[in-house]
């Protein structure tokens, strides 16, 4: 690796080895523990244990799905519920048997795949909110156990279904078999979340429009999510029920539903572990107190849930690693390199059509906010889009990347028309937009940032965590230049607001763009980082031959870096021609009238 | 006399970056105030931080001898003082009337209000039920000016008023602002790009750079020369 | 077949009702009270006990209002106003607090299901037919509440204040408007909304501490659906509400029960406005 550039190579090493050999040692303390636990606990103990290891699979899917992909559900109980009920009709069905068990589980993860991915089709859609998601997953259960009750004796309606056989193990033996899968999902979970694809579902809980415009379809990865998790929390169902021999509508409702929210909320949600905690604890002091308190343990509950989301939303192991972190402060994650990315074949005409926007127009009902917009922008042109407020420059950077926003006329980018496809389509022709306020993803280290922006040239690994980011020259010589380089482990939320337009744009610059498209990059910049800013943006437009279009207010600005301007004004292309000629043209002057034109003329 | 508006050393930004550096001035009774300067210098974001949008981080402002600096918007508001701002400063779907009446505090004053104000803009009150949304950019213009007036303002702070509109608007409202001003006892604070505007109506200039005051003057026949001699820079 | 179109009508009456309050609470603050099902059990017992207590009707569904709207105040003030930056957080708490508020009425009134006597009885001669005069109530209370919603909304001030902050929140603030007393009294408006139709249904069912969560998910879903106006909702009550009562009628009751959901559903997902005009 000639062109690596280490941070701090030693340092990177010792940790990652560390780190790992400690995990492991902790994965053998824990298995040991499993195994020995047993003989140490009382059966009711060992019986409240086994249903809360299960209870705790389920626990972690909510941990996904609400802590780190942002999705408040309700819903994971109804696949549960599947697991449980797929066991209990084909046991009572069809006797026990090896087969039986082999269409028990088919069934489970069958069953469980379909409902959410229907679930996750109607939740999950361009333009859908969190809040709405939110609703569904609701309904969900309701609607599943409502199937049930009318079921019959199939489904044994409210009263479930019992006495069907079942696995004959020892208590001990099922704590043990419990007791393992629950330390093997954990494992899977914390590896899958902190590997690379683990950060992009953190960056879609923390800026969904973002990813979008990053080429990501993260309406089809909470559907995955939500089908993967469906599948697992299903099978935690299969071995509740394995365990319990009985199935009842409750294990399926919302009510149950609710209670993971609950456990993971108490827990600390968007940490796995939380989950696991949260699910133990509630399970166990609920066998011990809703016996004698039935009434007030609920209550007790409730008023716990609401006292900590109000005061610690991060729950019991946030609590903890409020109290760590005065002991210890170190640096999230292990150090990065940044390596620049082999260059794609030589990319097509050097002067090729970058942008071609014919007839387009926006309306609400009778107002219309532009019309008629026609240009073509070549590659290597650095083209200013200027105009007073309410003009439509920002409308037309959105119909420029989003399909949907146009009420009429064509535009292409690179050659392709962009019809009515989606953002994340439009970006993969080859656009990349920078929004006027800085969208990053807050809690994200800069380093993760830039690698969520590679989503979809370079595919995540679901269990490592690369300690070598490779993105294009333009993006890496944005990082060094704006000083991103120095603080690659750092939390995108600490950064400065002109650090987080440069992270923004080198982010934007990671998708490779052939247009790249920017909304008043240089508002509340200071003048340093204006000025640089500007020579970034001319290098971009001579050396990379990107195509930019600029919207921005600051004539100053625009003067000195475009190669073309287009006056916008009341919808409408008003100019477009040299710089030269528009800064001096009346129309220029009546729009920005006093000391712009005065300047100008100071100028030329 | 204790003057209308009073800001001392004053200073805010957003984050961690300080657009707002240690700004005093003071604005008499029935003043004009212009502030100039090119964008993106903290224009918008003083008036922010007089108003309260954007919380100061030192230094204070007087509101008629009284110290307002933590005060909220609409509890400044109540006491007179009006902020006009740049941008979607209309309630689109609402009535003419609607917004009209937003700008006073209760529907009492209504009418004398609008006999008082509707005179200088009758393109408005002939069409007190249209949606403001159906109104042209200047006539939204003029319905927002309208609106600030309705309540008498003590002090009222202008963003850019005149951006977008028509030479023959401009005018209109550099006469009804003067009017106002000179009749009602109101101070103004002007934020404007458009210099002749902003010198026709004020009788003292600030000049505003990155966040700092670094001129100032009273409005003579050289005004425009030296404000210009900051802006070439 | 004149039978099924009122019972349509009646139930239209009744979801209208009981999601107005949970409309003008997502208007104003863009969040769904999960705590909503909770104020209409507060306003079934309430109505509860006003007739143990001998009050005539008049009396009870006002109370019961206020019971609820006093609730709502408190919600607001003390929860909802700590978690408008983290909405996912608020509709979480509301749904704690309507756990909370269901274990206190079982503390209270014990588990056991209650009735209380409709104010009018007997039927009324409609059409030829003979039908619950009850029921005929539901559907001039629905206009009433229609009637002063909107009253309140169009012709006073507050209603100004409200529609201002519903549409530009910053800018409604700038020109003086509280909007953190606009959002008190909507909240406690809506919950008042949720604990008057409790009162209005508790002649028609049976009083148990958790009476309000089946008429949950249906309101949230006509919420969702109508897009924001009242006008919108309304017809998504008749739409929707008539269809449940179309399916439970000829198809199979639990599948009705389930109607307004699933349909909701399917209509957002091809039409994400919803009823909205677009």
């Amino acid at each position: 690796m000639p062109d690596a550039r280490p941070l701090s190579p030693a340092a990177a090493t010792q940790f990652g080895v560390s780190r790992r050999w400690s995990a492991v040692l902790l994965a053998i303390l824990v298995a040991a523990g499993i195994t020995l636990a047993p003989l140490l606990l009382d059966t009711y103990m060992i019986n409240i244990l086994i249903r809360a290891f299960f209870v705790a699979i389920a626990a972690i899917t909510v941990d996904i799905v609400w802590g780190y992909c942002g999705t408040l559900t309700f819903g994971q109980s109804a696949f549960f519920g599947i697991g449980v009920y797929a066991l209990a009709i084909i046991f009572t069905e069809y006797g026990f048997g090896s087969w039986q068990i082999l269409l028990a589980l088919a069934t489970a993860v069958i069953a469980a795949a379909a409902v959410a991915t229907v679930t996750g089709w109607l939740s999950f859609y361009p333009g859908s909110t969190p809040l709405y998601a939110s609703i569904v997953s609701l309904v969900v259960p309701i609607v599943l156990v409502q199937v049930l009750y009318s079921g019959g004796t199939f489904t044994g309606s409210s009263s479930g279904l019992v006495g069907f056989e079942t696995f004959d193990l020892e208590f001990e033996n099922w704590f043990r078999l419990a007791g393992l899968c629950l330390a093997a999902v954990a494992v899977v979970a914390l590896i899958a979340t902190r590997s690379d694809s683990g950060r992009v579902l953190k960056a879609l809980r923390d800026n969904d429009e973002r990813c979008t415009y990053l080429g990501i379809n993260t309406s089809r990865y909470r559907i995955v999510v939500l089908v993967v998790t469906a599948i697992v929390a299903a099978l935690a169902g299969f071995g509740y029920a394995a365990f319990g021999g009985v199935a009842a509508p409750e294990n399926a409702s919302f009510t149950f539903g609710t209670r993971l929210i609950i456990m993971v909320a108490l827990g600390g949600r968007g940490t796995i572990i939380g989950a696991i905690v949260g699910a133990l604890s509630i399970e166990v002091a609920s066998a011990y107190l809703s016996g004698s308190l039935p009434y007030v343990w609920e209550l007790i509950i409730g008023i716990a849930l609401i006292a900590v989301i109000l005061a610690f939303p991060d729950g019991l192991v946030g609590i903890v690693k409020r109290l760590m972190r005065g002991v210890q402060k170190k640096q999230r994650g292990p150090t990065t390199r940044l390596r620049p990315v082999a260059k794609a074949a030589a990319n097509a005409e050097e002067n090729a059509v970058a942008i071609e926007v014919r007839g387009l127009g926006k309306h609400f009902g009778s107002l219309s906010v532009l019309d008629g917009v026609q240009f073509a922008a070549r590659r290597a042109e650095l083209l200013s889009l200027v105009g007073p407020n309410g003009a439509g420059k920002t409308t037309l950077i959105r119909c420029l990347s989003d399909g949907r926003e146009r009420s009429t006329g064509f535009v292409a980018i690179a050659g392709h028309s962009i019809d009515r496809l989606p953002p994340d389509r439009v970006v993969q022709f080859g656009l990349g937009r920078k929004f006027q306020a800085a969208s990053v993803f807050e809690t994200l280290t800069v380093a993760e940032c830039l690698r969520v922006a590679r989503t979809h040239r370079a595919r995540p690994s679901l269990i490592t965590t690369s300690t070598v980011l490779e993105l294009p020259a333009a993006a890496i010589s944005v990082v060094e230049r704006s000083g991103l380089a120095d603080r690659l482990g750092e939390e995108a939320r600490n950064l400065s607001h002109g650090l987080k337009q440069a992270l923004e744009l080198a982010m934007v610059l990671s998708l490779e763009p052939e247009v790249l498209l920017l909304d008043e990059p240089t508002a509340g910049l200071t003048r340093a980082e204006r000025q640089a800013f500007a020579d970034i943006l001319t290098a971009l437009a001579s050396r990379d031959r990107l195509c930019i279009l600029l919207v921005e207010h600051d004539l100053d600005f625009v003067r000195e870096i475009s190669s073309r301007i287009i006056v916008l004004h009341q919808g409408k292309i008003a100019l477009d021609g040299s710089v030269h000629d528009i800064v001096n043209s009346a129309l220029v002057r009546e729009i920005y009238t006093g000391q712009q034109a005065a300047a100008s003329e100071a100028v030329s | 006399m204790t003057s209308a508006l009073q800001v001392e050393s004053l200073s805010s930004g957003y984050g961690t970056s300080e657009v707002i550096t240690e700004v005093s001035f003071t604005l008499a009774k029935s003043e004009v105030l212009a502030v100039v300067g090119k964008n993106g210098m903290g224009k918008t974001s003083l008036l922010k931080t007089v108003l309260g949008l954007l919380p100061a981080w030192r230094g204070s402002v007087k509101f008629a001898g009284k110290d307002v600096t933590h005060m909220p918007p609409h509890l400044k508001r109540r006491l007179g003082l009006v902020y006009v701002p740049q941008e979607h400063a209309l309630f689109q779907d609402l009535t003419i009337r609607d917004n009209l009446r937003l700008g006073l505090l209760s529907d009492r004053d209504f009418k004398a209000a609008l006999d008082h104000v509707g005179q200088w803009f009758p393109v408005l009150t002939r069409r007190l039920q249209q949606r403001a949304g159906t109104l042209s950019g200047g006539e939204q213009k003029m319905l927002i000016v309208a609106r600030a007036l309705m309540a008498r303002p003590q002090v009222l702070l202008l963003d850019e008023v005149t951006e977008g509109l028509q030479p023959s608007l401009v005018d209109r409202l550099a006469d009804v602002l003067t009017r106002f001003s000179r009749d009602m006892g109101t101070s103004m604070v002007v934020i404007e790009q458009h210099l002749p505007f902003a010198l026709g109506i004020a009788g003292r200039y600030l000049v505003f750079k990155r966040g700092e005051i670094v001129d100032s003057g009273g409005v003579d026949a050289q005004a425009t020369e030296r404000i210009e001699a900051h802006m070439r820079i | 077949m004149l039978t099924v179109t009122l019972d349509a009508v009646t139930t239209a009456a009744l979801l209208f009702i009981i999601s107005s309050g949970l409309l003008i609470v997502f208007g104003v603050m863009k969040i769904i009270n999960f705590a909503h099902a909770a104020f209409v059990t507060v306003g079934a017992y309430a109505a509860l006990v006003g007739s143990q207590l001998g009050l005539p009707w008049v009396l009870v569904v006002p109370l019961a209002f206020a019971t609820g709207a006093l609730c709502g105040a408190l919600t607001e003030a003390t929860i909802v106003r700590r978690l408008y930056q983290r909405p996912l957080d608020a509709i979480l708490a509301t749904w704690g607090l309507g756990t909370v508020i269901g274990q206190l009425i079982t503390l209270i009134f014990g588990r056991e299901v209650q009735f209380v006597q409709a104010p009018i009885t007997g039927t009324v001669d409609l059409f030829g037919i003979d039908y619950s005069a009850y029921r005929i109530v539901l559907i001039a209370a629905a206009v009433i509440v229609a009637v002063v919603f909107t009253m309140l909304l169009n012709g006073t001030r507050l209603g100004l204040s409200t529609r201002a902050v519903i549409m530009n929140e910053m800018l409604a603030q700038g020109l003086g408007v509280d909007s953190s007393r606009v959002r008190l009294i909507t909240f406690a408006i809506g919950s008042g909304l949720a604990a008057l139709s409790g009162a209005l249904i508790t002649p028609l069912s049976s009083v148990d501490p958790n009476m309000g969560v089946p008429w949950l998910v249906s309101a949230f879903m006509l919420v969702m659906v109508s897009g924001g106006s009242l006008l919108t909702l309304a017809v998504s009550c008749i739409l929707l509400g008539g269809l449940q009562v179309i399916v439970s009628t000829f198809v199979n009751p639990i599948l009705g029960g389930l109607t307004i959901a699933i349909c909701a559903a399917i209509v957002l997902r091809i039409r994400p406005e919803g009823f909205a005009r677009a």
